[in-house]
């Protein structure tokens, strides 16, 4: 167990988490609240829920240790943010909002669906979204169970019931709304815990000279802008971290939920700026662990992803504590945006592409009921999955981006996109990406030069949608709905 | 072919060069035709009523920040490969110090902040906006009638 200090700062950390969602209740008072929060949150909400959705527990464990095993390489995918929620601001922020105004919708399988007139498209990317969330959600089971059984001395097992026992409650009570409202909470967690670790870094290293120059000593290759790696890798990455954020289902989801038209306006600004200041974390942690190696100061770790921990172990108790709550934070928020997403997804979209709509007024209730079963088969899954856990794990950011960038991006930028394209593009997401999963983790087959396979398949899906769409025709141009077409004129 | 169709076009265009440049691991020319097709993008969103406006010189500015910088940074790195670099800018490697802070926040501008500077006059503006609802609501009287 952790120092009582900061076993205080988690549970306080969590009992606020807990209020702050179960408070959203009074916020839900129909269906599309309670699946995407329609229209009831301000830019400072949204600007902040965003980038804590996007910034997961990967950020604060996996990101510093590549930093420590590899140098700058992978800087390349946090300091991509700096521009990734501009993009998406500028490219589908206006769309979506202004979809959002014109009818009820509460998914993005149903925006696409609706746009593309076709169910196929909606049920296509329903599964999409529903593979990822499960995926997703099976890997952060056990990485969250560990870090809250080491950190309050619980067994494993009791860990991951109090994580996302917690997440599931106040998801369970309020949806969406306690999503965003907890993601605000979280992300106020993060940022304090960033300026927090970017100060005491600074002060313990002797400032940013201090810091670089045992490293570039030891081996100056992990001060260079590459670090270990290939440069198709780290170019690939930046590419798929900036535009792929838009189509990040949690992030773009969001945009559902912004009040006014108006309020679009500070947000990217806020949430771009927010990551970039817990982008911070991940660059300063994985060097100054690295640092306290170089010095001698701590013996090298057996495993890169030890660089946080190994850092905290070096700073003052409270500071550890916050970034501990920091850590937590970022998994819970992503997560519950993911319970979210995957509960719509299975409560509105598949049902009505099966023409088997459920009742409007039961539409909460059953999303209740699927929350704690998709909830409960994720932790079932991460628990007992074992192998295939990792293997799905592997459809992640990647995998959302290709299947949703192209049908967003383009979709509802370009009225001669059409349904065949669109599924055209959708099939080549889904089965590449599964096919590179088989490929890479089964077969043990290695892409040339470095390159992650979902950034091919990006290209090959944007590739798809748009020429399909010249030799197709069906709903481009006049076939889509009146006031669709009015938002994409906007 | 309207100005969208055209962007969408070089999007396609940039994106299957981009395919063909990573498969021989032309990686140098990858990374400008990464910050072209960003620029595109840009371009296509702040598109209005078929012109691009504004749009292209936000497209152009951002092109020129990564250009600029992606080429100082291959340039200090391959200079210092595996040594420590003759002289550092705030203990920092100088083709790291132009990927963290330079690139890292001159992107920002052109890329996210303006967004919230140009939304009043460009991204969506409050006549935009009400014409958009009047649009919407005469084709809702005529869907009634």
């Amino acid at each position: 167990m952790s120092d009582p200090l900061v076993v205080s700062l988690v549970v306080v950390y969590f009992a606020i988490s807990f209020l702050v969602g179960i408070l959203g209740r009074r916020l839900v008072k129909q269906p599309e609240h309670y699946f995407a929060a329609h229209r009831l949150f301000g830019p400072v909400i949204i600007g902040i829920a965003s980038f804590a959705a996007i910034m997961s527990g990967f950020g604060f464990v996996g990101g510093p240790g590549l930093v420590y095993s590899r140098g700058a390489i992978s800087l390349w995918i946090t300091l991509s943010q700096s521009v990734a929620f501009g993009f998406s601001w500028w490219i589908i922020g206006k769309r979506l909002r202004a979809l959002a105004e014109v009818r009820k919708f509460a998914t993005l399988p149903e925006i696409a669906g609706d746009r593309f007139k076709s169910n196929a498209v909606r049920c296509l990317l329903a599964l999409c979204l529903i593979l990822g969330v499960i995926a997703y959600l099976g890997t952060q089971v056990m990485a969250g169970g560990y870090v809250v059984s080491g950190l309050l001395g619980v067994s494993l097992e009791l860990g991951i019931a109090i994580i996302f026992g917690i997440t599931m409650v106040y998801t369970v009570v309020a949806g969406m709304v306690a999503s965003i409202l907890t993601d605000v909470f979280q992300g106020a967690v993060m940022l304090i815990a960033a300026i927090a670790v970017l100060v005491l870094a600074l002060v313990i290293t002797g400032g940013t000279e201090g810091l670089f120059t045992p490293i570039a000593q030891k081996d100056p290759t992990l001060i260079d802008p590459l670090g270990v790696g290939t440069w198709m890798l780290a170019l690939m990455w930046y590419f798929i971290f900036a535009i792929g954020n838009l189509g990040q289902p949690h992030l773009a989801t969001k945009f559902l939920a912004v009040r006014s038209y108006k309020d679009l306006k500070w947000g990217g600004v806020i949430s771009g700026g927010s990551y970039m200041v817990s982008s911070l974390l991940w660059i300063f942690v994985g060097y100054a662990a690295l640092w306290f190696v170089v010095i001698g100061k701590l013996s090298p770790l057996a495993k890169p992803d030890e660089a946080a921990t190994a850092f905290l172990s070096q700073i003052p108790s409270w500071a550890s504590g916050i970034v501990y709550a920091g850590l937590l934070a970022a998994i819970m928020s992503t997560a519950s945006g993911f319970i979210s997403i995957g509960t719509a997804a299975i409560v509105r979209d598949i049902p009505k592409a099966l023409k088997r709509e459920i009742a409007y007024e039961k539409q909460i209730f059953w999303g209740r009921v699927v929350t704690v079963l998709l909830t409960l088969f994720a932790l079932l899954f991460g628990y007992f999955g074992g192998y295939l856990v990792a293997l799905l794990g592997a459809l992640g950011w990647g995998y959302f981006a290709s299947a949703l960038v192209p049908i967003l991006g383009i979709g509802l930028n370009w009225k001669r996109a059409t349904r065949e394209a669109a599924i055209a593009s959708l099939s080549i997401a889904l089965g590449l990406n599964i096919v590179f999963l088989i490929l890479e983790q089964i077969l043990q087959f290695r892409m040339p030069y470095g390159m992650p396979s979902y950034v091919i398949v990006l290209l090959l899906s944007l590739l798809a949608i748009i020429f399909v769409s010249f030799v197709t025709k069906s709903s481009s141009e006049d076939e889509i709905d009146p006031d669709i077409r009015a938002a994409m004129e906007l | 072919m309207d100005v969208r169709t055209k962007i969408i076009v070089c999007i396609g265009i940039t994106a299957l060069i981009m395919l063909v440049a990573a498969l021989v691991n032309a990686w140098a020319l990858f990374g400008y035709l990464m910050a072209l097709n960003f620029s595109l993008w840009l371009a296509l969103a702040s598109i209005r009523e078929n012109k691009l406006g504004v749009g292209k010189w936000l497209a152009l500015a951002s092109f020129i920040i990564w250009s600029i910088c992606l080429t100082g940074i291959f340039y200090y790195w391959q200079i210092y490969y595996k040594k420590v670099p003759e002289f550092t800018i705030l203990g920092m490697h100088p083709g790291f110090f132009l990927l963290f802070p330079v690139m890292w926040l001159l992107t920002f501008i052109p890329v996210t902040l303006s967004y919230a500077l140009l939304f009043s006059r460009v991204v969506l503006r409050d006549e935009d906006w009400n014409e958009f609802l009047r649009k919407v609501k005469k084709e809702e009287v005529k869907q009634n009638e």
